[in-house]
């Protein structure tokens, strides 16, 4: 392979890998900015690659796949809703909980509808016609850069952004996670903006695992693989702002592009897979100091306590 | 959403000058329980339309309870609410607005790390969904509220970077924006120098005058004396009684705050009358801190060549407005937190700049923040007393403590102290505001050997816990022992200092012998205008 076209390959590798994490990253930052730590992100992309495969292999279409992956999703944030908002539970555990559940339901589902203890049949990744038309649609990066779900991922992260940013519904949620008291004072119910950031964090992951299933036209058994982790690491590092964390995102596909490539090039291959996870910690030490999170995070609201 | 220029016109307030009518509000028989506590307990008040109405009453009283139902924050468990004589019920802070009816908590509802602006349209009707806020047309909005009000505000300022003062107009701002006609204010007095005070009289004087409600509750009977048209008094969630402006009387005040059995003299009061009056203070030093400064981590001085010294048997005042340095002072003097220039001397041991004193050579600290430094909320009473004073207990064994012994050496502290209740097994978190300033009272004073650090050791507390801190400080005093006193409140710093001292922009000013105080000139030294 020539050089610019070697560079646009792992641009294009860097960009897919980069996906899923940036959708879970950008959930995380709805989740926690409305004060409810989200690590059940993990769990939620495992989901949401499940319902992708799932809603493709019964209907045949990718398509309906990705609304299953979103409603997935959702589904499962809304465990986690309920337990840390309506029921205050403590957030960490509850996301654990969730975490194994999501192990445990994926792997039963592949036994009970695929009759397999490691993977679903082989499904199609969407594959619009207008890719053959389109300008160097079928090079590796156009593949990428014209795919549905990418453009619908640059357009949620626009979207997060501005509703965060920009409308007075966003400001509310942002007050939830920072100051829950002025939100209620304010005349705003802290448990339904916190239920919209924690729903809203589904809908985003479930989606990222739908790109992870299309990615493999399959279903395997955990194969978010520490993902979710590694997108609230990139949320951290990206200052709990959607653009921030989309660029950490960037960083870390990067990284695993460059270990993919450097495989075979004499380093034990073990050394090199940790090298995402090495960079992780490294950017964690160096940036962690310098990012507040929101200041409610984490805390349970009651909106009746005492006098 | 539409055009985004045409709708903005209906957001913003009924900018000043016209008159406003505030609603007749009246609470009927309000009843509330808490956890077994009676907080309200059939209460009848009355808030005429454009009055200024003080509530008074001990912590515990449920002064802020009830504010909190009108506000719609907690429900009733029993009565009802009248509105312009219309039986309302009010079940959120939304509902309440609606009314006209706003409220400014003790702690402000303020985001730090946001701008005034957010802060001020937060829950503003037709910004509470996915419209884009206008802020280029909602920032002149503000500007000229702010301008018709005398209010010094950037509405493009982060809410951090404002003092006290400014963040209280913040909160004034976001009510009248948001249009309401009765104002509850909860202590708003409580964090304020003197001229703030002043210039808020003015601005609550403004509002009524404008035809809006004011309500606030207090613990500074010289305020409600001056400022009120009727005080309610409260006590233990019953009223006692209401006065209208012209027949206020202090002393009537006082006791009906404090019940028929004015318990004026508390436990440690009286011993500090049978002690025999110690010698005055010597010339022992114990506390010297020579051109002392601290600067942030992001490198903002904080300190800036602070000198003095503190004698044996003697109490140091340093009032000032808060934010100015002093509770940097305060931590630094109580060696919890390095300096980064200058010496600071604590008895004969001399520490220079980024050395840390040993947790066993610190004195005694009462933080400014009670809450979230000096106590902790989980803990058992007797736990917490026992905080950094585990060595050497005098139940302790070579195997550890028993619960029980514990519990029998906190008793007769908390009884001391009038904790109220005097468990030794209830938690931290169950005690009202003055009773864990009575606990950490008991705390420091018995650790501390000869220097003791007072932070707003009577913020936010009520009349007997005042007391019954001001004679732990002035005990500790006459034993010998030196008070560096910080505090907001003038006539606390007035009535326990030997010498007095300002601290403005981390600058701490020659301390003054109490005799030799001028008032206005100690004033206007806290907002830095030197005479």
């Amino acid at each position: 392979m020539s050089g610019p076209v070697l560079l646009l390959a792992m641009l294009a590798q860097t960009l897919r890998i980069s996906v899923p994490y940036a959708l879970a990253a950008c959930g995380g930052v709805c989740s926690e900015r409305s004060g409810v730590v989200n690590i059940a992100l993990e769990g939620i992309l495992l989901n949401g690659a499940f319902f992708a495969v799932v809603g493709t292999h019964y209907s045949g279409s990718p398509y309906v796949g990705l609304l299953c992956a979103g409603a997935g999703g959702v589904a499962t944030a809304a465990l986690h809703a309920l337990v840390t908002i309506t029921a205050r539970a403590d957030q960490i555990v509850s996301g654990l909980a969730i975490n194994i559940l999501a192990f445990g339901l994926t792997r039963g589902g592949l036994r009970v509808l695929f009759k397999s203890a490691s993977n679903s049949p082989r499904i199609p990744a969407p594959d619009p016609a207008y890719l053959d038309v389109l300008p160097g649609g079928r090079t590796p990066l156009g593949e990428v850069l014209y795919d549905p779900l990418f453009l619908l991922t640059i357009l949620l992260l626009i979207a997060t952004l501005w509703f965060l940013f920009r409308t007075g519904l966003g400001l509310a949620l942002r007050t939830a996670g920072e100051h829950p008291e002025a939100a209620h004072s304010a005349g705003f119910s802290v448990p339904r903006l916190r239920w919209l950031g924690v729903l809203a964090s589904g809908l985003l992951a479930g989606l990222g695992g739908a790109w992870l299933a299309f990615e493999q036209h399959s279903f395997t058994d955990q194969m978010s693989g520490g993902r979710g982790y590694i997108a609230l690491a990139a949320m951290i590092v990206g200052k709990w702002h959607p653009l921030g964390a989309a660029a950490a995102c960037l960083l870390f596909g990067a990284a695993e592009t460059a270990q993919i490539r450097l495989q075979g090039s004499g380093v034990p291959t073990q050394f090199m897979q940790m090298l995402p996870f090495v960079l992780t910690i490294l950017v964690l030490v160096v940036w962690v100091g310098r990012s507040v999170a929101p200041a409610a995070v984490g805390k349970p609201y009651d909106p009746e306590h005492g006098e | 959403m539409g055009n985004p220029r045409a709708p903005t016109t209906e957001l913003g307030p009924e900018v000043s000058g016209a008159s406003v009518r505030a609603p007749d509000v009246r609470l009927e028989n309000i009843t509330r329980r808490f956890a077994g506590t009676l907080a309200n307990d059939g209460i009848d008040l009355h808030l005429r339309p454009a009055t200024i109405h003080a509530l008074v009453g001990e912590n515990g009283a449920g002064k802020s309870t009830l504010m909190r139902i009108l506000y719609g924050l907690v429900r009733p468990d029993r009565g009802r609410i009248r509105v312009d004589h219309r039986p309302t019920i009010l079940s959120s802070p939304a509902q309440a607005l609606g009314l006209g009816i706003g409220m400014i908590h003790q702690h402000f509802m303020l985001v730090p790390v946001m701008t005034v602006l957010e802060n001020i349209v937060l829950g503003t009707e037709g910004l509470r969904g996915l419209r884009a806020i206008p802020k280029a047309h909602l920032a002149e909005t503000l500007s000229d509220l702010f301008e018709s009000y005398g209010f010094d505000l950037d509405p493009h300022a982060r809410i951090d970077a404002l003092g006290v003062g400014g963040r209280q107009r913040v909160e004034i701002a976001r009510l009248l924006f948001r249009g309401a006609r009765l104002l509850i204010c909860d202590e708003p007095t409580a964090v304020l120098a003197p001229p703030e005070v002043a210039s808020l009289f003015r601005i609550l004087r403004r509002l009524r005058e404008e035809g809006r409600t004011v309500v606030f509750i207090t613990h500074k009977l010289p305020e409600v004396i001056e400022l009120a048209d009727f005080v309610t008094v409260l006590r233990r969630g019953r009223v006692v009684g209401e006065m209208k402006a012209g027949e206020i009387s202090r002393d009537k005040l006082v006791q009906w705050i404090m019940g028929e059995d004015p318990r004026a003299a508390t436990s440690v009061a009286e011993d500090a009358r049978s002690e025999p009056e110690v010698r005055p203070h010597g010339e022992e030093v114990v506390l010297a801190v020579e051109h002392l400064g601290l600067r942030d981590p992001q490198g903002r001085a904080r300190l800036g060549d602070v000198t003095f010294r503190l004698r044996a048997g003697e109490i140091l005042g340093v009032a000032g407005v808060a934010g100015n340095g002093q509770r940097e002072l305060a931590e630094v003097v109580a060696g919890r937190c390095p300096f980064t220039a200058g010496t600071l001397s604590l008895g004969a041991a001399r520490y220079a700049p980024g050395q840390t004193v040993p947790a066993q050579e610190r004195p005694a600290l009462i933080p400014e923040d009670r809450t979230s430094e000096g106590l902790i909320g989980d803990f058992r009473l007797w736990e917490n007393l026992l905080l950094g004073r585990q060595h050497g207990a005098p139940f302790m064994r070579p195997l550890g403590y028993t619960h029980a012994a514990a519990r029998n050496w906190a008793r007769p502290q908390l009884e001391r102290f009038r904790v109220e209740p005097p468990d030794p097994q209830l938690s931290a978190d169950a005690l009202s505001g003055g009773n864990q300033q009575k606990l950490l009272c008991a705390r420091e004073s018995a650790r501390a050997r000869g220097l003791l650090v007072a932070c707003q050791p009577t913020r936010g507390i009520d009349i007997a816990s005042t007391r019954l801190v001001h004679a732990t400080l002035k005990r500790f005093r006459d034993l010998r022992g030196s008070v560096l006193l910080v505090s907001a409140d003038l006539d606390e710093i007035l009535e326990l200092s030997d010498r007095v001292a300002v601290i403005y922009r981390g600058r701490l000013g020659t301390p003054v012998p109490r005799g030799q105080v001028d008032l206005e000139e100690l004033g206007r030294a806290m907002v830095g205008v030197s005479g």
